[in-house]
């Protein structure tokens, strides 16, 4: 045995020693040719005429064809064309997502965690542009961008109707992030997967752009200024976050903390110009110097910050473009909110993590009230960062939610727990968040802390609305908030695409499994569990006790819905929700209802009171819900949108029939399809988005989806216009074959019959129209939605079938 | 002249048998041993037997297996083996009559095995005597003890049909269980045989390197075309002429992979492929997708059938391909085509897909069940029905249902029209497209009607059915009597009525299955050799 591993060991040393001097060979060979590797300033003042501008010329190309995979947190190998400095910092082989890590990984924001292509360095990203002696011929045989376009134009994608199966698309492939000293290696080992990967290459001329550009030392120059007007806009919302009242610096930070990832909009100024709201160790006046923590609620290391505007200078991506918009009349709401009662703030709470991580504590000075309608305000700007925010994928966090779901709010001015201030801060210690306990690997203690708290909160809740209520009254229709009569955040729908979400406003979709009712500390919680709690380089542990403590505010959320319904069939619909779930989770549970024993105030006179809840939340929302949506809810002619232009009421006809299938129908039909529909007059086409909602049997665990799947209950959504960040699939009809089109459509039940529809119908990745397509949707998006519009991901487009090799024989 | 001889040895037997004795421990056919020879004891025994045996009623315990009560021979067959089953452990020797409507004096031979085979000259009388009334074949069993004592008793009757067969018949021979691979493809023999011929049919290709399987020659029997995985093309087809060496070749062969497919989609094997009557086209499935297993049963090793496909046509001279319009519908499996004698109609069996059963499309595979068929078609049931469409010179037409051959919760398959054109005999069976335990065998009008189960049917899996250039005859596989298929053949009348069948024991083979036979417009002889030149 000793002798067995001492040759093995031997094996491996040697194999290492090889490995490690072909490196150091191929790195020599570069030194040789190009010379050693140096500290490269591309800043120049001015580009000359005649040569490529990166902003003019580059940065449009860049952003049509590659940003659409490189991009947020995951950008393959972290390499982020958004922006000329994601450029310059490179890939890295680290990986942003790992639900493997044992330990916090440092990260590695781009703008906020590096301030030079040194410290880049250091943090172990190599370079795709040329950081040799800057030549001509090494600013091209030096730089991967170069040789990854070049490999393309070499090698192009194959012009068949499907992506060779040597392309690996899956989420969790094997990223390469080769360097350029070991791209001839990679370019054997993978002729074809030259970039764009796996999608059709840049045209000769953006391809000769970038080369040129490359060629001529990759320079840029200085960003344009920020406009006067936007700098006196900004000014004075940095006054006002910056005031030095006890009471103005504790609503400044409940604001930060809720809007750290949104992407600020400032009314009057241009639609594509967004600001992050940052913390700053420099005052108004001079340049931001952002203070680089994990969280918004960690401990800023300085005795004196500023909160500030950064500018954002990266290309918009959908996938994590949250907008928030700032404008006089917001000013006015805060003041109202924060500054019309009568409340006293003598001390500012710590940053210490226990108490930072739990908003209940943190803000209790703060009216209860307040805070919610703070909440509620921008209620899908909130929920939405739950699911864009803080990540821009995430399976493991998101199976956490049903693929499609109902959400309402309690009305502030009704529910005595969102409006009590006090209450909330007696309980606030059974609110604590797991994220108070740092980077963990004992989860089930904390799971099991962390559950027991959630219990005595339900608890203390009945008790003390046994004692505002001594008649029992239940919950009404008029518990649920109406968005005041003008407010259309109060009904939201969710639908969850894998390992992404989207938030539309309105009950959008037939019935769903479930809904949620959020009262303030529910909604507070899930933004501090999944937001402002959550980092995504910390470890494993960090993202199971989120993922299990949501567990918790999920059922809430639910039991808070089925506490509107008749108290004796809330069992049996509970149960329809959690069929087939281990007995441990039911154990923890015991009584599954806690918190909702009192009966409901609605009376119901149908045998399904889940679907007239929805119906009378619909009604009593009025205006503010989208009530009409005809399109899954009403697919007659009768129902159709008469103000609509007549092509448009004929795809809408035809396409209804869509909605109508369901369950194994649809197991091949993407997640998220966009259908243009052609009508003639490119300034009239239409756009559809079908989503494919996948049912669950429950949503009690994190792993094996699959095998608690119930595809017999899953459905389709239409919707009009754009839903979902990550488009699964472009369908392109011709108005005048719109019905040929649902025809076979409708056809579609395994992957033969998606793969003939496909052949006429879809746009494949290896079409050569691809681009066009996906140009097209970007700017009908961005059309129609000038400011919430972003570049949709294609990182997720599927291909039509993956082609096996084998041949079958006789 | 020849009748003469016969007769006169047949009349002396009678004579001498009537005053024979047997001694128990010998055979002894009237046909073999003239009457002379026989022993005095043998001449006693017989003469008791024969007054005996009409004296006694059938006995129950026997039962003549072959040929069937009712069996219409072809005149220029050659002569069957009787056989039967004495359940009795009493009968020790049997003695066969056989007797006549016409004055023809009976025909007796004592055996001592449980099956007897007429001599050549004897059969002839038989059949020469058996054309216009039934020939009744009874046989007699009986013991040593009680000398004359009849222990078991049975008849048959047959009869000599006037229509003669006037072709060869064209089969495979193939190892059960079916096994792919180049070892087991070189144990396939085919050959080529004739039904009058004693001996067994003369082998014609043999040692193949690649598989080979359906086949079927033009109406006039001058071309032969058979799918052949030529250079491991699994849709290579050959199409040539008939002649006595035939040495094939790539200009022999053409491929159904030449027909342009979706990517997706596995390779077009030209599953089912027909060649027309006259040999000007072929058609067969395209872009087909099937279901295969080998099973654990050594009968029925293999389920086989297409979830998805369509009809093509192939010009062989202009080597042209063409969807078959009406039969291009992917909303279904079209497959299993037949041609009209006269080249106007084409008969296909037609289902909904059944992908579903397969567990990745784009990657289809034989799979290895541990099942036996009947579990195998639970799981996979597919129930074809028969479609009619108008060739057109392969503009196709809207595809008919064929009445009586569809939507009757049974799968129908395999169609064949009747050289004459006025009938169609299919295959039906609960599910699946070949190799069924419960196939059985119809028959309808050409254009569709009630359809008729055919007596021919026997107990276990019927089909593989071809019609005699003439039409009075069709031959097809059975597994009645053996898990290795043997060759039956029947007669059929001008009202479509069939006969129960004859077996051509010659063509069977204990440690083969003879399949995919097919009637050819040609002689035995005609083919002695293919071979491909450059294997």
């Amino acid at each position: 045995m000793k002798k067995t591993r001492f040759y093995l060991i031997l094996v491996l040393l040697i194999l290492a020693g090889c490995s490690a001097y072909r490196a150091a060979h191929r790195v020599a060979v570069f030194d040789s040719k190009y010379g050693p590797v140096q500290s490269v300033d591309r800043r120049v003042d001015f580009t000359a005429p005649g040569k490529v501008s990166f902003y003019d010329d580059v940065q449009p190309i860049l952003e049509r064809r590659c940003d659409v995979c490189h991009s947020c947190y995951d950008a393959p190998c972290q390499l982020k064309l958004t922006c000329f400095e994601g450029l310059e910092r490179g890939g890295s082989k680290k990986l942003v997502y790992d639900s493997a890590r044992l330990k916090r990984a440092e990260p590695t924001r781009l703008f906020i965690d590096a301030d030079s292509v040194d410290e880049w360095r250091r943090m172990e990203f190599h370079p795709v542009l040329n950081e040799r002696e800057q030549t001509a011929q090494a600013n091209l045989e030096n730089c991967v961008l170069n040789m990854m376009l070049q490999l393309k134009k070499t090698h192009p994608l194959p012009e068949t109707e499907l992506l060779p199966g040597t392309f690996d698309i899956s989420l969790g492939r094997k990223r390469e992030c080769t360097t350029a000293e070991d791209f001839s290696e990679y370019s054997n080992k993978y002729p074809l997967w030259g970039m764009p990967y796996a999608l059709p290459g840049l045209t000769d001329k953006e391809h000769q752009t970038i080369v040129d550009w490359l060629k001529q030392g990759a320079a840029i120059t200085a960003r344009p200024q920020i406009s006067d007007q936007a700098q006196q806009i900004i000014n004075r919302w940095e006054e006002f976050f910056n005031g030095s009242s006890l009471k103005q610096q504790l609503v400044s930070r409940y604001i930060y903390e809720h809007l750290f990832i949104a992407h600020i909009h400032f009314d009057n100024l241009p639609a594509r110009e967004f600001y992050r709201l940052v913390r700053s160790e420099t005052p108004p006046g001079e340049p931001v110097v952002e203070i680089n923590t994990d969280r918004p609620y960690d401990d800023p290391g300085v005795a004196k910050f500023y909160y500030r505007f950064r500018k954002i200078e990266t290309t918009i991506v959908a996938k994590n473009h949250t907008v928030y918009r700032l404008n006089r009349s917001k000013l006015d709401r805060y003041r109202q909110l924060f500054w019309q009662d009568d409340y006293k703030v003598d001390k500012l709470p710590s940053y210490e993590p226990k108490a930072a991580s739990n908003p209940l504590k943190t803000f209790a000075d703060l009216p209860a009230q307040a805070r919610y309608r703070f909440l509620l305000d921008d209620a899908q700007f909130i929920v939405m960062g739950f699911i864009k925010g803080p990540v821009c994928r995430g399976q493991i966090a998101l199976n956490v939610i049903n693929d499609h779901f109902f959400v309402a709010f309690f009305d502030p001015a009704k529910d005595a727990i969102s409006n009590d201030t006090d209450f909330l801060a007696r309980v606030s210690d059974f609110l604590d968040l797991p994220a108070g306990r740092e980077s963990t690997m004992n989860i089930m203690s904390l799971w099991y802390d962390y559950s027991s708290k959630q219990k005595k909160y339900l608890d203390a809740k009945g008790r003390y609305l046994a004692k505002l209520k001594p008649d029992k009254s239940g919950n009404d229709i008029n518990y649920i908030w109406n968005g005041d009569g003008h407010n259309d955040n109060a009904l939201l729908t969710v639908f969850r695409h894998f390992d992404s979400a989207s938030v539309v406003k309105g009950f959008v979709g037939d019935i769903p499994k479930t809904g949620w009712v959020i009262d303030f500390p529910l909604l507070e919680r899930i933004h501090y569990l999944l937001v402002a709690g959550f980092n995504v380089y910390d470890n494993a542990g960090h993202q199971l006790t989120t993922r299990l403590y949501m567990d918790l505010l999920r059922i809430e959320g639910e039991n808070n819905f089925l506490s509107f319904l008749p108290k004796d069939k809330r069992e049996e619909i509970r149960a329809g929700w959690y069929k087939y779930a281990r007995a441990e989770f039911k154990n923890y549970l015991q009584n599954p209802l806690r918190g909702i024993e009192w009966d409901t105030g609605i009376v119901y006179s149908t045998d399904d009171p889940k679907k007239e809840f929805f119906e009378k939340i619909l009604e009593h929302a009025g205006p503010a819900a989208n009530a009409d949506d005809y399109l899954n809810r009403c697919p007659q002619e009768s129902c159709m949108d008469k103000k609509s232009g007549p092509l448009e009421q004929r795809a809408d006809l035809a396409l209804q029939k869509i909605t109508m299938i369901r369950g194994p129908q649809i197991q091949i039909v993407p997640d998220v399809t966009f259908i243009h529909v052609v009508t003639g007059n490119k300034d009239n086409d239409l756009t559809y988005t079908v989503i494919r909602n996948k049912a669950l049997s429950n949503n009690s665990f994190l792993f094996g989806e699959e095998r608690r799947r119930v595809v017999d209950d899953d459905t389709l959504t239409l919707v009009k216009g754009y839903v979902g960040s990550y488009p699964n699939a472009f369908c392109r009809v011709h108005i005048e074959q719109i019905d040929d089109f649902v025809d076979d459509y409708l056809k579609i039940k395994d992957q033969l019959s998606y793969y003939n529809f496909a052949k006429t119908h879809a746009v494949r990745r290896t079409s050569p129209n691809f681009w066009e397509e996906t140009d097209w949707h970007n700017k009908e998006y961005l059309k129609d939605q000038p400011i919430e519009a972003g570049l949709f991901d294609m990182y997720r487009f599927n291909r039509i079938a993956l082609k096996s090799d084998a041949q079958f024989k006789w | 002249m020849k009748k003469i001889p016969q007769l006169l040895i047949i009349l002396l037997a009678s004579i001498v048998l009537s005053h024979c004795a047997f001694s128990g421990n010998n055979s002894w056919d009237s046909q073999v041993s003239g009457p002379l020879g026989m022993p005095e004891e043998t001449r006693h025994l017989v003469q008791k037997l024969i007054t005996n045996s009409k004296k006694a009623g059938n006995k129950t315990g026997l039962t003549i297996t072959y040929p069937f009560d009712g069996t219409v021979f072809p005149p220029e067959i050659a002569a069957p083996v009787i056989v039967w089953q004495d359940a009795g452990s009493a009968s020790k020797h049997w003695l066969i009559i056989v007797e006549f409507r016409s004055r023809l004096s009976p025909i007796y031979a004592l055996v001592d095995k449980q099956h007897w085979m007429p001599d050549k000259t004897i059969w002839e009388i038989i059949k020469a005597n058996s054309v216009h009334g039934a020939a009744k074949i009874t046989v007699c069993g009986f013991d040593n003890k009680h000398a004359g004592n009849i222990t078991a008793k049975n008849s048959i009757s047959i009869l000599t049909s006037k229509d003669r067969v006037d072709a060869a018949i064209f089969y495979r021979q193939v190892q059960l269980p079916f096994k792919v691979g180049k070892k087991n493809f070189k144990k396939i023999k085919w050959r080529l045989g004739d039904i009058s011929a004693y001996e067994k049919p003369a082998v014609v290709m043999e040692n193949l390197d690649v598989c080979a399987s359906c086949h079927l020659f033009s109406k006039d029997g001058t071309l032969i075309s058979m799918e052949m995985n030529y250079k491991d093309d699994s849709g290579a087809h050959f199409i040539t002429p008939v002649a006595e060496n035939i040495e094939l070749s790539g200009k022999d062969f053409m491929t159904w992979n030449d027909f342009p497919k979706p990517e997706l989609l596995p390779k077009t094997r030209g599953l089912f492929a027909k060649i027309s009557p006259t040999g000007k086209y072929m058609v067969s499935t395209v872009h087909e997708i099937s279901y295969a297993a080998l099973t654990n049963d050594f009968a029925f090793c293999q389920l086989f059938f297409p979830t998805y496909g369509v009809l093509a046509w192939y010009a062989v001279d202009q080597k042209k391909f063409q969807l078959l319009p009406g039969a291009d519908d992917y909303d279904f499996v079209q497959t299993d085509p037949s041609w009209s004698w006269d080249e106007k109609y084409i008969v296909f069996a037609r289902a909904h897909t059944k992908n579903e059963y397969h567990k990745d499309i784009t990657n289809i595979r034989t799979h290895i069940e541990n099942a036996d068929i009947h579990e195998l078609n639970q799981r996979f049931p597919i129930q074809y029905d028969l479609y009619r469409i108008p060739f057109n010179q392969g503009q196709g037409g809207t595809p008919e249902p064929l009445q009586g051959a569809g939507r009757n919760g049974m799968s129908n398959y395999f169609p064949r029209y009747s050289p004459d054109g006025k009938w169609i005999v299919f295959t039906r069976s609960k599910t699946g497209i070949m190799l069924q335990p419960d196939s059985e065998l119809f028959i309808i009008p050409a254009a569709g009607g009630v359809p008729r189960r055919m007596q021919c049917n026997r107990k276990l899996f019927n089909s593989w059915h071809s019609f005699a250039p003439n039409g009075k005859w069709m031959l097809f596989s059975s597994k009645a009597n053996t898990p290795f298929t043997e060759i039956f053949l029947t007669h059929i009348d001008e009202n479509g009525l069939d006969s129960p069948p004859v077996c051509l024991s010659r063509f069977s083979d204990d440690r083969y299955a003879a399949n995919v036979p097919e009637f050819v417009n040609i002689e035995a002889g005609t083919i002695k050799r293919i071979v491909i030149s450059d294997q």
